[in-house]
């Protein structure tokens, strides 16, 4: 008997490759003849350019061109924004791929240079001269809208990208509450930091008019509709190609001048170039993640029965509009406010504002993070001030088991799940009563530690289409696959996602040697090629399982299925009487006779013997659009110590119970989890961007920007309870942001639960030592000011 | 995020070096490369020469005398964590290098290139101003030994002449049996937000003989906490003596604050850490 690989713990089938420095990154390719590019890019976050001087650099040897904004201005058209919320009055900025006439944030490009290799290119940049007029600048969204801030845009009054509102009406229940609790939270611009930086590299084809274009792209079909529109080739002529790619987190879905420039100029000059950024660039010019100022407010029983809650949110949109940046702090923020509780009012108000930072779009869990992070905090204040233990709070309000599917107040259709035994395992795991024992003990020594919660639920799995357009998502969300059986019974699958880092060359072909009986190795998943694979979506709102599994599994049905009446041929027995087991074709009941996949298959090919009116060969696609999103839930605790000498915060225990539906490879999804958490507390304790004044961003490396390091975490104690989704074929639920969505919370509550009998009751992110200790030091202060 | 050109010269022997640094005002000489390759990098620096002194053998050795531990400017960090003998006699210098970084950055760093560059954040500044290191430099002039405290000039300066080569740092002996050296890592780089080296000898009666201590990272400049060790003296070591020390010894650092570690924030940490460190050695 074969052991089933569906459901099993097998190795990533792409880690050798990877691991041992095989993969083909952007970055690797070479091409003979290969020109290099550099960006100029501002110093200033915001003047005016009087000009631009490039004689000497290109006159450097070795410098090919010299490209300036106002060159180009007219021949390339501007990066378009992919996502317009409906009725937000978005304001569609021209956001030039060279900056002409003025630059609007410290990065923003004002040159590239193209030279025979990376290091005169930048030499060369050394050599431009631009004369800029400063002008004065600002980084802060709320001060943006202040009407004596400097205007980014002259078609956006005010510094408004956006105005957007969504829900119920809630003031008379806030009238009429006994309890009202409301927080002013900054979720502070965090800068994602994947492992690889972004890259292009293009080739022109001059006699067939075909370009390739390499890069770091999330979906390269967006990328290719993208690019299209804005170098005006059309799509038969653009290859994207974006294989391996070193994670992104959401910073490369986004369509950046640079890969436009670089393939503007492989056109121009007939000859290939490559660019790859700088770690230095990335902090500057890549889309940064979060930044909102949020005004929340719950309205309830003095027994815990939670009735409304309301959200104002200011959204730094940064300086352009990047590709689905709009889409983040409303649709995918907005609608799921009232988090993972039966809530029946709730409404959001949202504002996107200009500023002079770099732009801002999704990052791991885009919108769901910040809209979690404020349920959960207000669920704790709200907690606190009706006395009540944050568990029970939650208990109360969660949604019930019964209650499925639940129609949330802003029109979602939440599709299954067992909210409480999640709460219940993860408590057990917890050993609540012990801790808070402990806690107690600790606290009259002098000690702190904290515990705290986050039951959270997230909608993801982006789809269906249908939602897409009605949201102004400018796209569809369905998704492809093509299952090719060859000749020999080996399996080529295309699927149009486009996994960078997630592991889907694994799980994609456990799916499908579940489907066809075959063994792992004679599959092989093809992703991230647009000559390759006919369209798709990409990766990103942890779709790829739901949406592009769901197609690869009828995809790969339809296969069985014209297998099974070729099958039925050859056995000679009528199709209803074929059974299909582990690999072979055999009349049910009996396995006497029997045709293997691979016969079935060459018989296929070979055509000799064809039941009437059956095609020759064995290939089948499907696009898939789900009915919904999938709504993985699940409770995250964190235990907290925190040092009050030194204001140090140390994750002691964290315990995740998840149900992101039937786990196709167990171990991924524990991958996913950790790596997710990890991602979560970074936001809670460690990073965050910092710009001062003149909007210049100071922590622009490694060395004042803390990524979180595997020696910060104690071991993660995961476990799981298993609701499928109705919504796809699968059953599966996405699982790549619930750690990022839920940890955040988790662990900020746990060091406010630490924090309270030392009379710290807010704190702003990142919990960096100074500024815990600091919050103490102001506590104490006051405390003595009382007495 | 590529140097300026430059070229590359390797020394065999201490003359080479000099005379190739003599020959150029804009070489450097190279040794780990992991301060100066990342500068010139980010082309803060622009040497138009790199004379690598990595295979000179005189600077490559670790000696124990009854009188003096030397070790030579160009001895990787990975070398000295691996030192079996260091580790009975100085035990200090072991714990110190071994939280510097990662293991890649041991490999390649070295410590007189730690000491040259002067970070003011650097691990082993601690570790050389209280164990009273002295630096052994050679130049044209011929050769100079400095003392721990003459050292340190500002951040990244030194009184090292720009023709001169540090040799390597003489460490006295006996040094006190209780040595250790703690360290409170910025989130963010690693490098030593606070940083404590302390070293203390007792009597039989259990009172301190010799007290050492400095502290890097926290203030401007990596600095001796003379008023701790001073405070230390002929005591015993109760919880309340080592509170003040550390309370005195913080109060010698001149703290200025940047966007995310206040000035106060950071005596505070070398206070703490201060206390903390000589609580391991009460210990001990
Ligand atoms: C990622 C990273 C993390 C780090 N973390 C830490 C940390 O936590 N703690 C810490 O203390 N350090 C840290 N460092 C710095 C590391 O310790 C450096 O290697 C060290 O400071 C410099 O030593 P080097 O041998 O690499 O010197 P180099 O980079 O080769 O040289 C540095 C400077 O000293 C000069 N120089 C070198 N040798 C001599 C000599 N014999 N005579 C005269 N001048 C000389 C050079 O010309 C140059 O100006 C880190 C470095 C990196 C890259």
């Amino acid at each position: 008997m074969s052991q089933s690989v569906y459901g099993a713990r097998v190795r990533r089938k792409e880690d050798p490759r990877l691991v041992t420095g095989h993969g083909q990154y952007t970055d690797d390719v070479q091409l003979p003849g290969l020109l290099y590019a550099a960006m100029l890019r501002s110093p200033h976050a915001h003047a005016r350019i009087l000009s631009i001087d490039a004689r000497d650099a290109e006159a450097m040897p070795g410098v090919v061109k010299v490209y300036t904004g106002s060159q180009l201005k007219g021949l390339v058209a501007p990066i378009p924004t992919a996502w317009i919320p409906p009725e937000s009055d978005l304001k569609m900025v021209e956001h030039p791929v060279l900056a002409y006439d003025r630059v609007r944030y410290a990065g923003d490009g004002v040159a590239m240079v193209v030279a025979e290799s990376r290091a005169l290119a930048e030499d060369a940049l050394d050599a431009i001269r631009v004369d800029y007029e400063a002008l004065p600048a600002v980084y802060d969204q709320v001060r943006a809208m202040a009407t004596d801030a400097p205007q980014l845009h002259g078609d956006a009054p005010g510094n408004v990208a956006l105005h957007w509102t969504v829900g119920t009406d809630t003031d008379e229940v806030f009238r009429a509450a006994d309890v009202v609790v409301s927080q002013t939270i900054r979720q502070q611009r965090l800068i994602p930091n994947p492992m690889e930086p972004r890259s292009a590299a293009a080739l022109y084809n001059g006699a067939t008019g075909e370009l390739t274009l390499w890069a770091t792209s999330q979906n390269p079909h967006i990328h290719r509709v993208l690019v299209s529109g804005v170098l005006g080739i059309p799509e038969h002529r653009l290859r994207i190609v974006s294989t391996d790619v070193g994670g992104g987190f959401g910073s490369k879905i986004a369509c950046y001048p640079d890969e436009v420039l670089v393939a503007y100029a492989a056109r121009d000059l007939g000859v290939p170039v490559k660019w790859t950024e700088t770690r230095s660039e990335h902090f500057t010019a890549t889309s940064h993640g979060r930044d909102h100022v949020d005004e929340v407010q719950l309205a309830g029983t003095r027994d815990g029965k939670v009735l409304a809650v309301r959200v104002k949110a200011y959204a730094n949109m940064g300086a352009y509009l990047s590709t689905a940046g709009p889409g983040v702090p409303t649709i995918l923020f907005g609608l799921i406010v009232n988090g993972a509780y039966d809530i029946a009012h709730a409404s959001a108000e949202v504002y996107g504002v200009f500023t002079n930072t770099t732009p801002v779009d999704a990052y791991r869990g885009a919108g769901r993070p910040e809209a979690t992070f404020l349920i959960e905090r207000i669920m704790d204040r709200y907690a606190a001030a009706i006395q009540m233990d944050p568990v029970e709070v939650r208990r109360r309000n969660l949604i019930r088991r019964e209650q499925f599917p639940y129609a949330n107040p802003f029109g979602l259709s939440y599709d299954s799940g067992d909210y409480h035994q999640a709460l219940d395992k993860a408590l057990a795991m917890l050993d609540y009563p012990a801790i808070r024992r402990e806690q107690e003990a600790l606290r009259r020594q002098g000690k702190y530690i904290g515990i705290g919660f986050s039951t959270y639920v997230e909608m993801c799995g982006l789809g269906p289409s249908q939602v897409a357009g009605a949201v102004g998502f400018q796209g569809g969300l369905w998704e492809s696959a093509m299952v090719r059986v060859h000749p020999g019974g080996k399996v080529s699958v295309f699927t149009g996602a486009s996994p960078h880092g997630q592991g889907e060359e694994t799980t994609f072909a456990q799916i499908v040697a579940e489907k066809l009986g075959l063994p792992l190795e004679d599959i092989e998943v093809v992703h991230g090629d647009t000559n390759r694979i006919a369209m798709g979506w990409g990766t990103y709102g942890s779709r790829t399982t739901a949406v592009g599994g769901g197609a690869l599994a009828l995809a790969a049905d339809r296969v069985v299925a014209k297998a099974k009446t070729i099958a039925a041929h050859m056995l000679e027995i009528p199709e209803e009487a074929v059974q299909f087991e582990e690999g072979r074709f055999h009349p049910e009941g009996s396995r006497d006779r029997s045709v293997s996949f691979q016969e079935v298959t060459l018989q296929a090919y070979l055509a000799w013997n064809l039941p009437a009116g059956v095609e020759p060969g064995l290939e089948a696609s499907a696009f898939y659009d789900p009915t919904n999103f999938t709504y993985p839930f699940g409770t995250h605790i964190a235990v907290v110590s925190v040092d009050a000498e030194t204001g140090e915060t140390r994750l002691m225990r964290y315990i995740a119970v998840d149900d992101c539906g039937p786990t196709i490879n167990p171990m991924i999804v524990e991958g996913q989890i950790h790596g997710g958490i990890a991602q979560g507390v970074g936001q809670a304790l460690y990073e965050g961007a910092v710009y001062d004044d003149d909007a210049q961003l100071v922590t622009g490396s490694f060395l004042d920007y803390a990524m979180p390091k595997a020696r910060f975490f104690p071991r993660i104690e995961l476990d799981h309870t298993v609701t499928p989704s109705p919504h796809n074929p699968l059953g599966v639920k996405g699982v790549g942001e619930t750690g990022t969505i839920a940890s955040t919370p988790a662990v900020v509550n746990a060091v406010m639960d630490a924090l309270a009998p030392l009379g710290v009751d807010d704190l702003a992110m990142p919990f960096t030592p100074a500024r815990v200790w600091e919050a103490i030091q102001a506590a104490e202060g006051r405390k003595g000011g009382q007495s | 995020m590529i140097p300026a050109a430059f070229q590359y010269e390797r020394a065999f022997s201490v003359e080479e070096a000099l005379t190739a640094l003599a020959s150029d005002p804009d070489a450097k000489l190279l040794s780990g490369g992991h301060s100066l390759l990342p500068m010139m990098k980010l082309r803060l620096a622009r040497p138009t020469k790199l004379i690598d002194i990595t295979r000179i053998p005189e600077l490559c050795t670790i000696t124990i005398e009854s009188d003096r531990i030397s070790i030579g400017a160009a001895v990787r960090y990975h070398q000295v964590a691996g030192d079996r003998r260091l580790a009975d006699v100085m035990p200090l210098l072991g714990e110190a290098v071994r939280v510097i970084a990662d293991p890649q950055v041991r490999h390649r760093g070295t410590i007189g290139g730690s000491a040259a560059h002067a970070d003011p954040a650097s691990d082993l500044a601690a570790v050389f101003l209280a164990s009273e290191a002295e630096f052994r430099v050679l130049g044209p002039r011929g050769e100079r030994r400095i003392p721990a405290d003459g050292w340190y000039v500002a951040p990244l300066v030194t009184t090292l002449e720009p023709d001169e080569m540090l040799m390597g740092i003489d460490f006295p002996r006996p040094l006190s049996s209780r040595q250790t050296y703690l360290k409170f890592p910025h989130p963010a780089s690693g490098y030593a937000l606070a940083g404590v080296a302390a070293l203390l000898s007792l009597d039989a009666e259990g009172r301190v003989r010799k007290a050492s201590v400095a502290v890097t990272g926290a203030a401007s400049m990596p600095f001796r906490a003379e008023a701790a060790a001073d405070r230390l003296l002929g005591q015993t070591l109760t919880k309340d003596v080592v509170r003040e020390a550390s309370e005195l010894g913080s109060g010698e650092g001149e703290y200025t604050g940047d966007v995310q570690y206040s000035a106060l924030y950071r005596q505070n940490l070398a206070r703490v850490m201060i206390q903390r460190a000589l609580e391991r050695l009460v210990q001990a």
